[in-house]
């Protein structure tokens, strides 16, 4: 165990996590030079293509140290955003010790600060680097500053790496053995095992990955999950190189991965502690936490005959997406689809484009909404996930909505623009602190249901890119609430109804109307667009008629191509939804949320 | 009954919106004459009786008379032709002649498209015609006095020189002209010529869809109030002068294409030559195989609704009848909501579309189009 490291990187956006963790592979040839891909952990390909990381992933290195020793190296990598922060609390839980990368331009941002208070909470060696000094842009005084005021380390602690030539490499890895503790457990004690992620392949079933705290796992073994109290026999065990290598056994220290036969993720719950069913350890590991989606949307296939197909490939993707959550629903506009729960609007889109690429699924995705809670006047509480649940203002005696404390970091010059933002979101200044001269952090007390949406991209644009944001719910408040409807031709697009706060309505209500008559497309006759509270109509937009869809000419050497092309128009139809006389296109119900500036 | 329709590949220069194959250097033309020639001998399956002749292009009126006197002859030499054939020719004005025209005639041609355009000075420079106004006048007036029994003009809308009222009077003019048919096409911007590529740059000026709809349903009234039949969203003919020819394309009839980029068709299948000069004539000298496709019933159902709903001869629902079970389901599934919605309409056995709804053809067609996959 004493020649043990885990540690995680903590890290924001692309201050060069991936491009780092590489080069630490390729330096303990853990992957050979030929089988590097750029961003070797990164394996989904939406991962890849994003350059982010969504689902975190463990592997193994070996390390020969200047003192002649092998170490073994558990590197844990973390998701970078905020929707899927819950994972990397578990995975900073595994660990002993952090690298705390920053990048040596872009400075301290508010994701590495959440991060970074996680692992101090949970007792991490923290090894400062400053990350990308080979840049021209770098500025290692100031930086370096900055990483002293916030960890309160000495300047000698922070190690200058670029993760691009390779310089520091060797630094950041003796700096692992020589400042991140061994761990600390006890084999002999009964298994403790903490679970930080999970995995699914279609052939092998749910694969978790764990680090164990005290005692052993053999192959074998029957085990038990203590917080969801199930017993499976621990089939395959092994560590995470590149590819899993299986083993007999795994001690008190190590990280490792468990195939015990089971198919759904739903079954093995990240945070949850494995013990042994003989042996049981007297209580879990703290910090398990079931959870809980922030964002719920309706999501519909295009054609109602596949509706049989999506509730399969939705349990496919929970298998390995424990933290989607859904059930089915009706729409009247839509017809029979799922009510679906993520942890944030990223998190909605990655499965969505999941749904198409992995499964072929074209779905419609609507208006999203947060959780509310109602109270009606008999004193009964309700959990409001879709607009059409809200009780009768009649029945309803109060609603409440969830808020946020968010955390944003940025320059000075922007703390203006930034506090518009937030006031027209409902917002209250909590807190500023300069951190340094050029960089303040702003905290605000937030209606969740106003960030969720449109609210990280606007905070970009104001900001030129240059604020970093984090939130964490805190509780739930009373609220003004009102239904907003969209009307098509008259008819109710239950869909595309929303919850809003009061003062919000008419604005939101214009806006709404207006984004519609940008995405719909026009047809054969004329469409009004509405929004309506209850029976008042508080704004209306029209789209007129499509006045030309023709060709002028169609002889003889033009007609395969024109059917080609037509079939083609037919294809881009089937892509939308007929509501009523109106063709929704699919991307609508998403996009008429991104309202632009003053939503 | 079939048709042949003949390309020739050759302009003088290239017109800005025109996506048609042509070349503008006329280095082989003789070579081109010479594979034509062969193709015509070389058509397999040839049809029992020719019923139409069509040379389009292109301008086909770059050819002398002596070479299409070659090209008639070796339609004449190699296949059967009906007594009453329809022989049409496509004609830009600065190559019409007195002398031309009457040659033309003695040849049988007796059907002279010719592409006026516009009567405005402006419309042709924007659009790079190789001719001026004036021409185009003296051009039809050899025309209508050469003995030609149909002389047939086309005409462009939807041009930025031409406002409201100037297109009224280029509908007025062209009445007091009296063709036996007009053909006037709204101006559409096809991919790879240069009106796309100012479009794309931003430096197309365009005439609003609205104006350009005012004056397709201005061009319907005056013509058809002059007498003028509007049997095709772009064609409009005194009665007993619709071209036979196109007509047997809406229609699906066979015909043979001879040429650079010339389409055929058998009732089944769908052939056609590779639109590039030099390699054509290699094609030719080598006897490669023209590319070509089997049309599948849906894809024959595709083309039979969006070239009915292009006519006022529309869609007989006897015929649909023809295809497969799905697609008639599907016909009359979604033909039921668009009679609903007043946008097709019917009478008797026929489907089809007003002429004022032509304009919006390629969205009906493809709503009522069969998705094979
Ligand atoms: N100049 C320079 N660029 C780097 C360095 N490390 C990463 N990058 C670039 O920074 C971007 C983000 O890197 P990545 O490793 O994906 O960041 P992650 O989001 O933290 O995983 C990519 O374009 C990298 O090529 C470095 O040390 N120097
Ligand atoms: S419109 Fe006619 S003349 Fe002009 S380029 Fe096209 S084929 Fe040639
Ligand atoms: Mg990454």
């Amino acid at each position: 165990m004493k020649k043990i490291r885990n540690f995680c990187v903590i890290a924001h956006i692309d201050h060069g996590k991936s491009t780092l963790s590489d080069r630490l592979l390729e330096r303990t040839q853990t992957i050979s030079q030929r089988d590097m891909k750029n961003q070797a952990l990164d394996d989904m390909d939406i991962e890849r293509e994003r350059g982010i990381t969504i689902k975190s992933h463990a592997i193994q290195m070996y390390y020969k140290h200047t003192d002649g020793e092998t170490y073994t190296y558990n590197l844990i990598d973390t998701p970078g955003h905020v929707d899927f922060s819950y994972e990397v609390s578990r995975s900073i839980a595994a660990c002993e010790g952090a690298l705390l990368l920053v990048d040596a331009s872009q400075g301290v941002q508010a994701q590495t600060i959440s991060n970074l208070y996680l692992a101090i909470e949970h007792d991490l060696e923290i090894i400062p680097i400053l990350n990308k000094v080979d840049m021209e842009s770098a500025m290692v005084e100031e930086m370096s500053d900055q990483i002293i005021d916030l960890i309160g380390c000495d300047k000698e602690d922070i190690i200058l790496a670029s993760g691009k030539t390779g310089i520091g490499i060797e630094d950041i890895l003796s700096a692992i053995v020589d400042r991140i503790p061994a761990p600390k457990g006890d084999p002999k004690e009964p298994l403790q095992a903490l679970i930080f992620d999970s995995m699914f392949n279609s052939f092998r079933g749910v694969i978790a990955y764990f680090r164990i705290i005290n005692g052993v796992i053999n192959k074998g073994d029957d085990i038990r999950f203590v917080n969801t109290g199930k017993v499976y026999s621990a089939d395959e065990i092994g560590i995470l190189q590149l590819n899993q290598v299986p083993k007999n056994r795994l001690e008190a220290g190590n990280v490792g991965y468990v195939i015990t036969g089971i198919k759904e993720s739903k079954e093995i719950k990240v945070g949850d502690t494995i013990t042994q069913d003989k042996n049981p350890c007297q209580s879990a590991i703290q910090g398990f936490e079931e959870v809980k989606p922030m964002v719920f949307a309706g999501i519909y296939p295009i054609d109602n005959d596949d509706f049989e197909d999506l509730r399969d490939s939705l349990e496919k993707l929970q298998l390995n997406d424990a933290s989607l959550v859904f059930e089915p629903e009706t729409s009247i506009a839509l017809g029979f689809g799922f009510r679906c729960g993520f942890l944030g609007m990223l998190h909605l889109e990655i499965i969505q484009e999941r749904l198409s690429r992995e499964f072929d699924q074209e779905v419609i995705t609507t208006v999203p909404n947060v959780s509310y809670n109602a109270y009606t006047k008999r004193d009964e509480h309700l959990i409001i996930n879709t607009p059409a649940d809200l009780p009768e203002p009649t029945l309803l005696d109060r609603v409440e909505e969830p808020y946020i404390k968010a955390q944003i970091i940025t320059k000075p010059e922007y703390i203006g623009a930034i506090m518009t933002l937030c006031m027209e979101k409902r917002g209250e200044l909590l807190n500023q602190t300069y951190l340094t001269t050029e960089r303040v952090e702003l905290s605000f007390d937030l209606p969740l249901a106003e960030i969720v949406f449109d609210f990280y991209d606007r905070l970009k644009s104001i900001t030129r890119g240059y604020a970093s944001f984090d939130y964490a719910p805190t509780d739930y408040r009373a609220s003004d609430l009102v239904k907003l409807d969209i009307k098509l031709n008259g008819d109710s697009v239950d869909a595309l109804s929303s919850l809003v706060h009061r003062t919000k309505a008419d604005s939101f209500g214009r806006q709404i109307c207006k984004r519609l008559k940008e995405l719909l497309p026009r047809q054969q006759f004329m469409i009004a667009i509405q929004a309506a509270i209850g029976a008042k109509i508080i704004a209306r937009e029209t789209i007129s008629a499509l006045r030309k869809d023709v060709t002028a000419k169609c002889y003889g050497g033009d007609i395969t191509r024109k059917r080609k092309l037509l079939e083609k128009q037919k294809k881009g139809k089937k892509k939308m939804r007929q509501i009523g006389t109106v063709q929704v296109p699919q991307k609508a119900f998403l996009e008429v949320l991104k309202l632009g500036d003053n939503g | 009954m079939a048709g042949i329709y003949i390309h020739v590949p050759f302009c003088r220069q290239a017109c800005h919106y025109c996506s048609f194959h042509f070349s503008t250097s006329l280095r082989l033309k003789e070579e081109m004459m010479s594979a034509m020639l062969i193709e015509m001998q070389q058509v397999e399956n040839k049809p029992s009786m020719i019923d139409t002749i069509y040379f389009g292009g292109g301008t086909p009126s770059i050819l002398s008379i002596e070479e299409i006197k070659l090209l008639m002859d070796q339609i004449y030499r190699h296949y059967e032709v009906s007594g009453d054939v329809e022989v049409t020719l496509e004609a830009n004005p600065e190559d019409l002649s007195e002398d031309y025209v009457k040659g033309l005639r003695d040849l049988g041609v007796n059907r002279l498209s010719i592409g006026i355009q516009s009567f405005l000075e402006d419309d042709l420079q924007y659009m790079n015609r190789a001719h001026s106004a004036e021409q185009s006048l003296q051009a039809i007036e050899y025309a209508l006095s050469g003995g030609i029994r149909d002389v047939s003009l086309d005409l462009m809308f939807g041009l930025i020189g031409s406002d409201q009222s100037a297109w009224r009077a280029s509908l007025e003019q062209i009445i007091d002209l009296s063709p036996t048919h007009i053909s006037c096409y709204n101006l559409t911007v096809e991919e790879q010529t240069a009106f796309a590529h100012w479009r794309e740059k931003g430096q197309l000026q365009e005439v609003d869809e609205n104006i350009q709809y005012e004056q397709y349903l201005m061009t319907h009234e005056l013509l058809s109030s002059a007498g003028y039949d509007h049997y095709e969203i772009s064609n409009y003919a005194k009665p007993g002068h619709r071209s036979r020819h196109n007509q047997s394309y809406w229609n699906s009839q066979p015909y043979i294409g001879i040429g650079p980029s010339a389409h055929s068709f058998n009732g089944e299948r769908r052939s056609w030559n590779v639109a590039n000069n030099a390699k054509y004539l290699k094609q030719i000298k080598e006897g490669q195989e023209r590319e070509s496709e089997l049309l599948s019933p849906s894809d024959r159902y595709n083309e039979y609704i969006m070239l009915g709903l292009r006519t006022a001869k529309g869609i007989a629902k006897s015929q649909i009848d023809e295809f497969p079970k799905k697609m008639r389901e599907s016909f009359d599934a979604v033909s039921a909501r668009l009679l609903g919605q007043g946008v097709l309409k019917s009478s008797g056995d026929t489907i089809y579309l007003s002429p004022e709804q032509w304009y919006i053809s390629d969205a009906i067609s493809a709503e009522l189009f069969w998705d094979a996959d």
